[in-house]
């Protein structure tokens, strides 16, 4: 037990560390670039793998899937889902303390009801 | 000790009396409703540097404004002109927009009370552009005899709000005193210009960014190839007028943020009052005008004042950029050193490197009791909310913010493509697992299941994700973007209920609840309003 909640802990903290690299990409580039998404996504697909931010993240979203896929090796899905909720809680630390990204008290309850409700599905 | 500190009390006490006695022949203020009525020296000697002198004005007066009408406040020390301010009544109804049975009510209500339904303000400056005040001496004590002949307009005509339309931020410094006077100071729409050092167009062009260069120098060869655009610079429109002003309104009509609606007569009469000044800059393809331009050149410093531009070959031609192109060519030969380009249309103009040069604007209502109403219009009147090109990047990003379905869509799109991935992966997997976390047994783990096909189609629905996850960040924060993705653990029981009468459990029912209230409450904080910000 012990060891699928370590699992699952490392998986999320490496899956929080992915998703910050992938905002700080997203964040560095120019919404108007956006706009013709048709025409763009191939703009859009080339400007995001040039970016070494981008990879960062990829590399720790890799690190992240294959702990999660041992931690799902381990036990059936429900229990390892219903612990990982707690990547909500790390991205609202995550997003305020490296994206500086206003954290007023509406997200932070939004995010924990959620988080509640995740754990509460997965446990059903 | 005691005769000190009379001697330290008295003393201000007769300083203050000097200057009530000095301010005793107060000033006469003088209301004017006719520049003519002023001597033209004493207008222009009051005014030196500003380019909308007394016989733009005279213009101005002439050109018949329906919705203006022109004031002018004179300040007089003993029979020298100290102060001078032009002043303009605007009334703007309000009504035109509403129809049918409302129409009806809202004829009975204006009977009653006009005024709801004209807005009438009394602005200092000019309805073209820029404010400017003329003061010589105590710039304080002037201007207060100003603002009272303003008050004085207004109170002699009920109109209820008085403002101070588009001032420097150098001006603006002098103006805080009407903040203490119960005016609200707001950011207007910034004014343009560029100061012209190039030696040519090339060497212009040389300076702009890359991207911007090669767009415009792609656009240049594509019109120059295409077709003959001929350029007549004039001082008077004569019988082209008909034809300009038409392409003045076509501009006029697509501009949100123009402020003033100008009358044939003004191309006209300008020509006539300023011929020194006045140009006309008009393009014609094979003869038929495409373009027009007028501009007020004085010194070395030019100003384009309106354009109007034929839409049905505009885009085609990129006229704007022509027309730009053969002003700056104008410019250069002609020594011009600046270039002023008026407020609208930022888009363009930064990329061509034009300077934003900010204008302040002062409005208060003369009713004491609505005045401090005026703080809710005057926040939500910042430029930036209009027009995209004048946010800077932090509202950019929190532009950005903003939840909208689209994103929404996307988010569950992603999450449900993630939970796919996951099933695959999980199908592709046996459930023997791995008992040690070390590099030796994770290592053998891969390399034990790294055939299954499962596990590959799971891989790549993954990598087409992040994809789509980077477009919905680029969008919106984290912390908004990631539990909103947790919807789709309440959707998808949601729809097996639906669709599959699958029965639930009330714990799975609660779970479902508490999900959508926090996505309920998760979206609300992602509308926060600018000025309101609640953080943590």
């Amino acid at each position: 037990m012990i060891q699928v909640i370590l699992l699952v802990l490392l998986s999320e903290i490496f899956f929080t560390v992915g998703n910050v690299f992938f905002k700080k990409t997203a964040n560095r580039l120019e919404a108007r670039s956006l706009k013709n998404s048709h025409q763009n996504y191939f703009l859009f697909v080339g400007k995001v793998l040039v970016m070494p931010s981008a990879w960062l993240g990829i590399g720790s979203m890799v690190i992240a899937l294959a702990i999660w896929v041992m931690a799902l090796a381990q036990r059936d899905l429900s229990i390892v889902f219903a612990l990982g909720s707690i990547q909500y809680i790390l991205i609202l630390f995550a997003s305020r303390h490296f994206l500086s990204e206003e954290i007023d008290r509406a997200r932070v309850t939004g995010t924990i009801l959620i988080a509640t409700g995740i754990c509460l599905i997965a446990l059903s | 000790m005691s005769f000190l500190d009379e001697a330290t009390l008295l003393e201000p006490k007769e300083q203050e009396n000097q200057t009530f006695t000095e301010e005793k022949p107060a000033f006469r203020i003088e209301i004017v409703r006719k520049i003519e009525d002023i001597p033209i020296q004493e207008w222009n000697g009051i005014f030196p540097d500003v380019l909308e002198n007394y016989h733009f004005l005279k213009t101005l007066d002439e050109s018949g404004f329906d919705q203006f009408s022109f004031y002018y406040v004179l300040v007089y020390d003993n029979s020298t002109l100290v102060g001078a301010a032009p002043c303009f009544l605007m009334s703007y109804s309000l009504d035109t927009t509403v129809q049918g049975p409302l129409k009806n009510i809202a004829d009975a209500v204006k009977k009653f009370f006009p005024s709801l339904f004209t807005l009438r303000a009394l602005i200092c400056g000019y309805p073209t552009g820029q404010g400017h005040l003329g003061i010589r001496g105590d710039f304080n004590r002037v201007f207060e005899a100003i603002l009272s002949g303003m008050e004085r307009i207004a109170s002699d005509g009920k109109v209820p709000f008085i403002a101070f339309k588009d001032f420097s931020s150098a001006d603006a410094e002098r103006l805080y005193r009407l903040q203490q006077k119960g005016f609200y100071k707001f950011e207007s729409f910034p004014s343009t210009e560029m100061d012209i050092r190039f030696k040519s167009f090339d060497h212009y062009l040389s300076t702009l960014s890359g991207a911007t260069r090669y767009d415009l120098r792609r656009k240049f060869k594509k019109v120059d190839g295409h077709v003959n655009i001929d350029m007549e610079v004039t001082g008077s429109l004569n019988e082209a007028i008909d034809d300009a002003f038409g392409l003045y309104l076509q501009t006029e009509a697509r501009a949100d943020n123009h402020f003033e609606k100008i009358p044939k007569t003004f191309f006209k009469k300008v020509a006539e009052n300023m011929p020194g000044e006045t140009k006309y800059f008009l393009w014609r393809i094979n003869g038929k005008l495409v373009a027009f331009t007028f501009c007020l050149v004085s010194g070395e410093h030019l100003t384009d004042y309106y354009l109007g531009l034929d839409y049905s070959v505009a885009h085609q031609y990129h006229l704007f950029f022509v027309k730009f192109r053969d002003i700056m060519t104008w410019c250069l030969e002609n020594k011009i050193k600046k270039y002023e380009m008026g407020s609208a249309g930022y888009e363009p103009k930064k990329r061509l490197d034009f300077k934003l040069i900010p204008l302040y604007a002062y409005a208060k209502c003369r009713n004491k009791w609505i005045n401090p109403l005026l703080k809710i219009p005057v926040a939500l009147l910042k430029p930036a909310n209009f027009e995209e090109a004048l946010m800077n990047k932090k509202e950019k990003l929190r532009d950005q913010k903003k939840l909208t379905l689209k994103v929404f869509l996307a988010i569950l799109l992603c999450d449900v493509f993630d939970s796919l991935a996951q099933l695959l992966m999980k199908k592709g997997l046996p459930r023997t697992g791995i008992r040690l976390i070390n590099f030796q047994s994770v290592a053998d783990f891969f390399s034990h299941h790294a055939s299954s096909p499962f596990l590959h189609l799971g891989l790549l629905v993954y990598a087409s994700n992040f994809f789509i996850w980077m477009m919905i960040l680029s969008k919106v924060d984290l912390s908004i973007a990631l539990p909103m993705g947790g919807s789709s653990y309440a959707l998808i029981p949601l729809l097996a209920i639906i669709f599959l009468h699958e029965s639930v459990i009330p714990l799975r029912w609660l779970g479902i609840a508490l999900i959508v209230l926090g996505i309920y409450f998760v979206s609300k904080s992602g509308r926060l309003t600018p000025s309101n910000p609640r953080p943590l």
